[in-house]
């Protein structure tokens, strides 16, 4: 993808991530420990999926600076710290579907990235009150990551076949071997 | 081959509700197999401080700044909470050993613990 057009996707992606989060805090959400569903997950799923695990990651930082711009210090270190681990957690979940047979289950994989992504607020969390008797909350949140993956999972599904042509949902790998079969064809030739 | 994608499988499936029915079990567990604290600690970065939970009662502690406690019924919760979040003060009350409540901008640790010959060493008095 040329520099151009890749920083000119990657805005765009952050302002849609950073507007859905936004939109998140605005809707009061009758759930216990603060317990949200995470739409900007879907964004940050996006990314990983078509344009690399860089790029995820710089995008998950970079939307944890935005609520550390809103909502100050500490949601911000809880909000990276979850971040980041959800986006390791989802790459190697991922790369364990291309491994196998290229076959990937979206559903598996948001959960996945629902559920790191809490345990990684909690890890942060534990550091801040300075306790370990925060893991006492973890079964709560694993289900809540459970169930916030399954709702962004769903979303990921219906949205997936509208998100721009075949070339579009080309993955990066698939697009590095589509180039080798290219450039081995040519040396045939 | 192509990538494919498709929403779930059945092995998936299995996977992800074997989690969920581990996770539920840790939430249920605890409250068959623990019978009700005794005494609460409450840890405020490096002071900590057990409360009786058998003396009912709303009180503050001094060096806790404004966050207000309630003893009820042999639980505990969050009063009033001076954090923005609100995130203790929903949590409601807490009576089981080991489970808890965490205030992150606070740093205010509760928890609930078993030791029943540790009722007589509580520090602070209701009243």
């Amino acid at each position: 993808m040329k520099k151009s057009l890749y920083i000119a996707k990657m805005g765009i992606l952050l302002a849609l991530a950073s507007a859905l989060q936004f939109l998140e805090g605005l809707i009061p959400l009758p759930l216990p420990l603060g317990v949200k569903p995470g739409l900007s997950s879907i964004v940050i799923m996006y990314i990983l999926m078509f344009m690399g695990f860089k790029s995820a990651l710089a995008g998950a930082v970079l939307k944890s600076c935005f609520v550390f711009a809103t909502r100050g210090a500490s949601a911000f270190f809880m909000s990276v710290s979850g971040g980041i681990l959800s986006v390791i957690a989802m790459w190697l979940c991922l790369m364990l579907f291309r491994r196998r047979n290229n076959d990937i289950g979206i559903l598996a994989v948001s959960v996945t990235g629902g559920v790191f992504h809490n345990v990684g607020q909690l890890m942060a969390a534990s550091v801040f009150a300075g306790s370990i008797y925060t893991v006492s909350y973890l079964p709560v949140l694993v289900i809540a990551g459970i169930i916030a993956g399954a709702f962004t999972g769903l979303i990921m599904h219906i949205l997936l076949p509208h998100l721009g042509g075949e070339a579009e949902h080309k993955s990066s790998a698939e697009r590095s071997r589509l180039k080798d079969e290219e450039k081995t064809k040519g040396t045939k030739a | 081959m192509r990538e494919k994608f498709h929403f779930i499988r059945r092995r998936e499936l299995l996977i992800i509700l074997a989690i969920t029915a581990a996770a539920a079990l840790g939430i249920i567990l605890p409250r068959f197999l623990g019978s009700g604290g005794k005494t609460a600690v409450i840890q405020y970065g490096d002071i900590v401080c057990r409360v009786n939970l058998s003396e009912s009662g709303v009180f503050t502690l001094e060096d806790c700044g404004e966050t207000v406690f309630e003893i009820a019924d042999g639980k505990i919760r969050v009063r009033e909470a001076v954090c923005p979040d609100k995130i203790c003060e929903e949590t409601g009350y807490i009576g089981y050993a080991g489970q808890s409540i965490i205030c992150v901008p606070e740093k205010i640790v509760i928890t609930v613990e078993s030791g029943s010959d540790k009722s007589d060493t509580a520090d602070v008095t209701v009243g």
